[in-house]
């Protein structure tokens, strides 16, 4: 179908569900029951969820509309600005143009597979983000993390001979492997924030350098002692360390490969949402991760409660690290991933990817992996919009950023949802607002009073007849 | 709010910039880089680097572009995903898109995309692939085109010596791991040493592959040639795409000079003196009027090894990108003529990573900075 | 010497206005982490400038001209753009490092955008001139005679530096003395370490902290785009390698004072040229590179810079004593 079909269809679910909303509403208050929509409002975590999609919604918005006003400046004019909006929009489910040269929509089974590939290392180092937020940690070195566990990986899973040990434990070892070395790299800022006072912002930026020149350092094709492992072939040229494949490892894809043909997809992404599974839970329902949590919100008035902040803060940004560390081994274990070595003068950007996608998420683990989903979508949407048209991918990252910046006032739109603030200039105005709010308020309790009591005056008259 | 409104208008005023800044260049920048068209008949996929490197993406691209603007073709370049961290799927993905998006031949610039093109070669049989700087493997889609890179950095060397330069330095990139580069290198030692044999002096060359990986600019490197030009060093060698610019920057702080490499870079910087080129632009269009004019059977299959005898490779003669005073365009001419019958022969063998650097040479003393 | 000098310096110089930047910003009580997305954003202004004037046709002889042009109207959008930083943490109490991070996304992307529909590739330059050619000043410039050899100062001083270098240290002494010296800077710095008492004697601190941050604003896209031409050779790219970030490392370091911000910027780009240029140093002009000869891997060269900050850091945040409203939204209410 065409663009302007899906947009069509589009509005009219939107339409149609929030005329269900308004008359499930109507019909609840006049059964004077609250109707399962406005439960389901009152709940924390919807209007977190529904802040979040506002932010997407307007940064979406703001996207489109850059597009509109620059389509002066390319070529193809209002038309390929109004093909650069549908892409925006639907970029992933576009399967080309059909013979009158419109976009058309579908089922692209190759680009949804490339998402679910590219939000696969994405979900950790989001998860690693979140989680150091949620103690109160910035964790801004996610690329060192996971620079030092593509590293331990891709050596555990090159060096260990699968003739002499099954592929699949080679696997294991390979990931834990990368698992622990980012949560040593990510122990380090820790240890400087817990004992030395040292800002972590700070530590972590040193650290990712200096992982960048280690990890260079290792793989170095004429000192370094993992040299044997960079691949010759002509094409390669010890460029590239070999990719696992080379020695028979690589993530089973389990039939992903059939619903999703042509694109990159493995089963590391079940993998992903499971540790995202595991962290939530860990956050949520153990005493470990309350810790955690109140290290992050006040961490005197935690050390007060007795508990160990010092040694909890080395243990979040360690567990950091290591979700990091974990996503590198996924990415390089699936098999078709090549790691470039020489690296000292760039960081892996999945690595500082990871911070939107825990901002978006306001740093819910669940959330993360919807978040990422949503964030590699754009970058494949992007990729689409780059082949399709004449605009160039990077719109997609003015859009995250618009998210990211929408989703700082999460609170905000929070507040304006249930009615309680309205946007002031300064704040002096707001306090006054906020009386005239509670003066209003007043005379409602007065007149509902007043329904109630004729609702019982005519109760009563009933029963009395 | 109101101020919030204001400073989005202001910044979305400066779109309006934008327009007026757009390239005005030579005549391949009169040619637009992007068209609309329902479908493109001629692709164009990437190497590491930018599009408009001043050197090996863009001499490919101009090709394409010249030929596709004066044969009424329609035409769009692909760049693969994640930059400088592309693997091998994502370059297939953007051939795909090129094929997807109505490519009857796709032009594939780096060896890098051997293993990318082999791929699409197979998939998509009756897709016509041009591979620059690589070799065919057998498949009747696709033709290859190398060039003897050694050839072009021999008369740059040789160029330099007789000019009286004896203070060099070569700056390349990809770390050492590109075998473009790595015969470029090669020659221009050898230039400069049957030169500096002939004048029976010695000449020192720096020789360095450092903070190049990604073929740009950057702090770092700008920061050792200015190293290099303190210490002496009166003209580098400039391997790698955009780094020319560092090299163009460190320069004219310190009146050294440049020469430049696969296309002509004297209108890119004052510094430059001159430039091993290789023909980029005309062997691509070459490949290209094949196909068109219905001959693709003649380079089906075929890698063709471009060199001074097909002047493919050379420095550019023209006045205003000649900067050599001592050095004449007709001895250079004569030189090249050796070149062609093959008198003079310039070694290509590259061999592994560190060996053209370990040997020693007559007369240049070769410093490897590591 | 003078080579080590004059990189030092153009390390240095970028790193020093940047943290000033961020001194403004912090001492009003605003936690700017922004630092890096304005200076990316300020380098793509500053040359998108100077390539618009060179095409209009104002030629290179009139290159001061231009350079103070193009710094002006860095400096002004700058501090626009820091005000999407502003209104999301006083007027909206975001949090601030969300607002800094959100700026810090959207600055390379948006110039990259523009960067790419401007030239259709990932680099924004000046077309054909370079940086030195227009801007740089030579010995001749200053009266001296070309053929003179000066000494070691003369020559950081006098040949071969950008005027960019003067402004720098012009900028920093009169905004040293403006912060303490002045009753605008009492008042700045009495907005980041207890606004309530500043409140109550009548200083609009939400106006105080905008003026703060506006000022950040402009110092830091002024620094981006010292970094563009001095390091980048007068080309955007989106991406200023982390020096914004350093510059918060060094703000720190010098714990939120201008004079030991200076030292400490001198120091990093002390370090980071010895990182890159050690076998080029001669420090003596006796024409030996002492450290050449030392057989040090180039490897730990590298991550010297890094290494050692790390360690300085270390000993020195103990005593590290902030702003101690930063970061806090402005509430009336509390005590």
């Amino acid at each position: 179908m065409t663009g302007g079909l899906l947009f069509l269809i589009i509005i009219l679910i939107i339409a149609a569900s929030v005329v269900a909303i308004i008359y499930a509403n109507k019909k609840a208050k006049k059964l004077q029951t609250v109707s399962w929509f406005e439960k389901q409002w009152k709940k924390d975590s919807v209007k977190a969820t529904t802040s979040s999609f506002i932010s997407v919604f307007v940064g979406l918005l703001i996207g489109a509309i850059i597009l509109l006003a620059m389509c002066g400046s390319v070529d193809g004019g209002l038309k390929t600005g109004l093909e650069g909006v549908q892409l925006i929009f639907f970029g992933v489910f576009n399967i080309g143009r059909n013979a009158s040269g419109n976009l058309v929509f579908g089922w692209n089974g190759t680009s949804i597979g490339n998402v679910l590939f590219k939000a696969m290392p994405l979900i950790l180092t989001g998860l690693s983000v979140a989680l150091a937020f949620k103690t109160g940690l910035f964790n801004i070195g996610a690329p060192g993390q996971y620079l030092m566990g593509t590293a331990a990986s891709l050596i555990v899973a090159l060096s260990i001979p699968t003739t002499a040990v099954p592929a699949w434990i080679v696997w294991i070892l390979a990931f834990l492997s990368g698992m622990l070395a980012g949560a040593l790299w990510g122990a380090i800022p820790g240890l400087f924030k817990a004992f030395l006072n040292v800002n972590e912002v700070i530590s972590c930026i040193m650290t990712n350098w200096i992982a960048a020149n280690l990890v260079t350092a290792l793989f170095d094709n004429s000192t370094g002692p993992f040299k044997n492992l960079l691949d010759p072939s002509g094409t390669k040229n010890f460029a590239y360390v070999y990719k696992t494949t080379h020695n028979g490892v690589a993530t089973p894809s389990l039939g992903l490969d059939k619903i999703f043909p042509g694109s990159q997809v493995n089963a590391g992404i079940f993998v992903a949402i499971i540790i995202a599974i595991v962290v939530y839970i860990v956050l949520n329902k153990t005493t470990f991760g309350y810790e955690l949590k109140a290290c992050g919100a006040n961490r005197d008035a935690a050390k007060y409660a007795g508990i160990n902040e010092k040694r909890n803060i080395l243990l979040s940004m360690a567990i950091a690290g290591g979700l990091a560390g974990a996503g590198a081994a996924l990415y390089y274990l699936s098999g078709n991933t090549e790691f470039k070595w020489l690296t000292y003068q760039s960081l892996p950007a999945i690595g500082f990817n990871g911070i939107p996608v825990a901002l978006l998420a306001s740093n819910n683990p669940v959330g993360v992996i919807a978040s990422a989903i949503f964030l590699s979508y754009l970058d494949v949407a992007g990729m689409s919009l780059k082949y399709m048209t004449t605009y160039n991918e990077y719109i997609t990252s003015i859009i995250s950023a618009i998210i990211v910046y929408f989703s700082a006032f999460a609170l905000l739109i929070k507040m304006i949802l249930e009615g309680k603030i309205k946007i002031s200039f300064f704040q002096n105005k707001n306090i006054n607002k906020e009386v005239e709010i509670k003066n209003k308020e007043k005379p409602k309790e007065i007149n509902e009073s007043n329904n109630d009591s004729d609702e019982k005056n005519i109760a009563n008259k009933e029963a009395k007849e | 709010m109101k101020k919030l409104f204001l400073s989005i208008l202001a910044l979305l005023a400066m779109f309006v910039f934008v327009g007026c800044a757009k390239d005005k260049g030579n005549e391949y920048d009169k040619i637009p880089d992007t068209m609309v068209a329902d479908s493109y008949d001629i692709a164009f996929v990437t190497d590491i680097g930018q599009l408009k490197d001043k050197s090996f993406n863009q001499g490919t691209w101009e090709g394409v572009k010249k030929y596709a603007y004066d044969n009424g073709k329609s035409y769009k370049y692909y760049q693969p995903a994640n930059g400088d961290a592309a693997t091998d799927d994502d370059r297939f993905d953007a051939m795909k898109a090129a094929v997807d998006g109505g490519a009857k031949i796709v032009v594939c610039a780096g060896f890098m995309q051997y293993n990318a093109l082999a791929r699409a070669a197979k998939t998509f049989a009756d897709v016509k692939f041009v591979f620059i700087d690589g070799w065919t493997f057998g498949a009747a889609n696709v033709t290859a085109i190398v060039f003897q890179e050694e050839q072009s950095g021999y008369l740059a060397g040789y160029a330099a010596v007789k000019e009286g330069y004896t203070k060099l330095g070569f700056s390349g990139g990809g770390g050492g791991t590109n075998p473009a580069c790595q015969r470029f290198g090669y020659g221009f030692i050898q230039g400069a040493n049957d030169a500096a044999k002939e004048l029976n002096i010695k000449v020192d060359m720096k020789y360095s592959w450092l903070y190049g990986a990604a073929f740009s600019a950057s702090a770092e490197l700008q920061t050792m040639l200015e190293g290099w030009y303190s210490t002496g060093t009166e003209v580098v060698f400039s391997c790698g795409g955009s780094m020319c610019k560092s090299a163009f920057a460190a320069a004219a702080q310190n009146n050294g000079k440049v020469i430049g490499v696969d296309v002509d870079q004297s209108a890119e910087s004052s510094t430059v003196i001159t430039s091993a080129t290789k023909g980029l632009r005309e062997g691509t269009i070459h490949a290209l009027k094949q196909f068109f004019d219905g001959k693709w059977e003649e380079i089906s299959d075929k890698t063709v090894n471009l060199g001074a005898k097909d002047n493919a490779v050379g420095l550019p003669t023209e006045e205003a990108s000649w900067g050599f005073k001592k050095f004449t365009v007709k001895e250079y001419e004569a030189l090249f003529a050796k070149l062609q019958n093959e008198t003079v022969k310039v070694d290509a063998n590259i061999g592994e990573a560190g060996e053209v650097e370990a040997k020693t040479y007559s007369n240049v003393t070769l410093e490897w900075v590591k | 010497m003078v080579y080590f000098i004059q990189q030092t310096l153009v390390f240095a110089i970028p790193l020093m206005i940047v943290a000033l930047a961020g001194v403004f910003a912090e001492r009003s009580g605003i936690i700017n982490i922004a630092l890096e997305g304005i200076m990316i954003f300020g380098a793509f202004i500053g040359v998108l400038i100077v390539r618009v004037l060179l095409q209009v046709g104002i030629g290179d002889d009139l290159g001061q001209l231009i350079l103070i042009i193009a710094i002006i109207i860095t400096m002004i959008l700058g501090a626009v753009f820091s005000l999407l930083l502003a209104f999301a943490s006083i007027n909206l109490k975001a949090d601030q490092t969300i607002g800094g991070t959100a700026l810090n996304l959207l600055a390379p992307a948006l110039v990259l955008f523009l960067v790419l529909i401007i030239s259709q590739q990932t680099t924004l330059d000046i077309g054909g001139k370079t940086a030195a050619e227009l801007f740089m000043l030579f010995q001749d410039d200053f009266g001296i005679d070309g053929a003179k050899k000066l000494g070691v100062l003369g020559n950081i001083l006098f040949n071969k530096v950008y005027p960019t270098t003067f402004y720098v240290i012009l900028i920093f002494v009169v905004l040293s003395v403006v912060l303490y010296n002045t009753k605008f800077g009492l008042r700045l710095r009495s907005c980041g370490e207890h606004p309530q008492a500043a409140n109550s004697l009548g200083i609009n601190v939400n106006k105080m902290r905008y003026i703060g941050v506006l000022i950040s604003g402009a110092l830091a896209s002024f620094g981006g785009f010292i970094y563009a031409i001095s390091v980048a050779g007068c080309s955007a790219t989106g991406d200023v390698a982390g020096t914004g970030f350093l510059a918060l490392a060094v703000m720190i370091f010098g714990n939120w004072k201008p004079l030991n911000i200076a030292l400490g910027a001198l120091l990093f780009g002390a370090l980071k040229c010895i990182s890159v240029g050690y076998p080029y140093i001669d420090f003596n002009g006796d024409g030996i590179f002492a450290l050449k000869d030392l057989g040090i891997s180039p490897h730990i060269y590298r991550v010297l810079p890094y290494v050692i900050t790390l360690v300085v850091l270390a000993f020195t945040s103990k005593k590290s004593r902030a702003p101690k409203a930063e970061g806090q939204p402005f509430d009336k209410g509390k005590r």
